[in-house]
């Protein structure tokens, strides 16, 4: 009966990480940021965790998130937590993305996923879209948003905060996966 | 008297198709409020029609761009009732939601999600869908789900799938 309740258990898991396309862990990369340095994952094995934030330059929803990002970066890069902004919208470029940066005053890097390779291998879908990754496994932790609400005034959970608040405390995350209306990222065909 | 005749006939002709348009335009300048069962119920009760459900939102260029396509669809395939459905707030229908299908001259049904949670919308819509604007949904005339498709799409595209649920059907 056991046996026949995990066979299920196990069923219902990986229908829904099939379903969903997510994967459980992601290959350590490289990507260049707008400045021209290189960046890797593997880079960021002493921090506690790696925040992959797919962000855009002419999104609304994204650019909504511009002051949360910042405010995540500061709270959270006190506590030794890494943040990496991707940009894997084809038509936005790195030009582009510097000046963006500059204007909303990022303190955070942003690489450029020229040809959406990186979104391509985490199946991201949207901007914002955030994956919080361990930082030497490289197992995601956390799949989603940032809030539930574009407006700060009628945001309900704080997803993101709440699933780094967990990992610092050495919690597994409770929630491991939620949604948010967003734009869809511009792939290349 | 035959002349007269003809003239009545001809004036509620014109009373009539005028009656049409009318109607068609005021229906297009309209947003209504729909909540989970609603949307629930307009899945289910097809009336024998295929239902294309689209997902968009006024701060969503590519929902723009791929408006008019669906408002051909609308026109040429009868067999099909496009409903566009709104990811903006209920609060925005005068100010932004309104003056937007007004300036895409939209004639479908176009509601704004009121629901309690945006999750409650994703839970009802299909698994893979993870927010991303826009997105489309196409449900046979039985309500069941026969498609979902990510992103922008073209008129092609979309008849393609209109015309394999019908096939399917």
């Amino acid at each position: 009966m056991n046996r026949m309740l995990a066979t299920s258990v196990l069923f219902v898991t990986l229908s829904t990480l099939l379903i969903a396309g997510m994967p459980e862990k992601v290959d350590n990369f490289s990507l260049t940021d707008y400045t021209g340095k290189k960046i890797s994952l593997s880079d960021f094995k002493n921090s506690k965790a790696i925040v992959l934030m797919f962000v855009a330059t002419q999104c609304p929803v994204s650019n909504a998130y511009n002051e949360r990002y910042n405010k995540l970066f500061e709270d959270y890069s006190a506590k030794n937590v890494a943040f990496v902004g991707i940009n894997s919208n084809k038509q936005e470029s790195v030009e582009e993305i510097k000046q963006h940066a500059a204007e909303h005053g990022f303190k955070f890097p942003i690489v450029k996923d020229i040809n959406n390779i990186i979104a391509d291998k985490l199946d991201a879908q949207r901007t914002p879209e955030i994956f919080v990754v361990h930082p030497t496994t490289f197992d995601i932790l956390y799949h989603g948003r940032i809030d539930d609400s574009q407006r700060e005034s009628l945001i309900k959970t704080n997803d993101l905060r709440i699933a780094l608040d967990e990992i610092l405390a050495g919690k597994p995350v409770t929630v491991k996966e939620t949604k948010a209306f967003g734009c869809t990222i511009k792939r290349v065909k | 008297m035959k002349v007269h005749h003809i003239q009545r006939r001809t004036l509620f002709g014109v009373l009539g198709v005028l009656h049409v348009v009318l109607s068609v335009t005021l229906s297009a300048q309209t947003v209504e409020t729909i909540t989970k069962e609603s949307l629930r119920t307009l899945v289910a009760q097809r009336q024998g029609k295929i239902l294309l459900l689209n997902i968009w939102a006024t701060w969503c260029k590519p929902c723009a761009e791929e408006f008019p396509d669906l408002i051909r669809l609308s026109q040429e395939m009868k067999n099909v009732e496009v409903v566009a459905l709104s990811a903006d707030y209920p609060d925005e229908i005068e100010e932004k939601i309104l003056p937007f299908i007004k300036r895409l001259n939209i004639p479908f049904k176009t509601y704004v999600a009121d629901f309690n949670s945006q999750d409650e919308l994703f839970q009802l819509l299909d698994n893979q869908w993870g927010g991303e604007i826009p997105a489309t949904f196409v449900y046979n005339s039985q309500g069941r789900q026969t498609a979902f498709l990510r992103g922008k799409h073209s008129y092609d595209e979309f008849k393609k799938v209109i015309e394999e649920t019908t096939t399917k059907r």
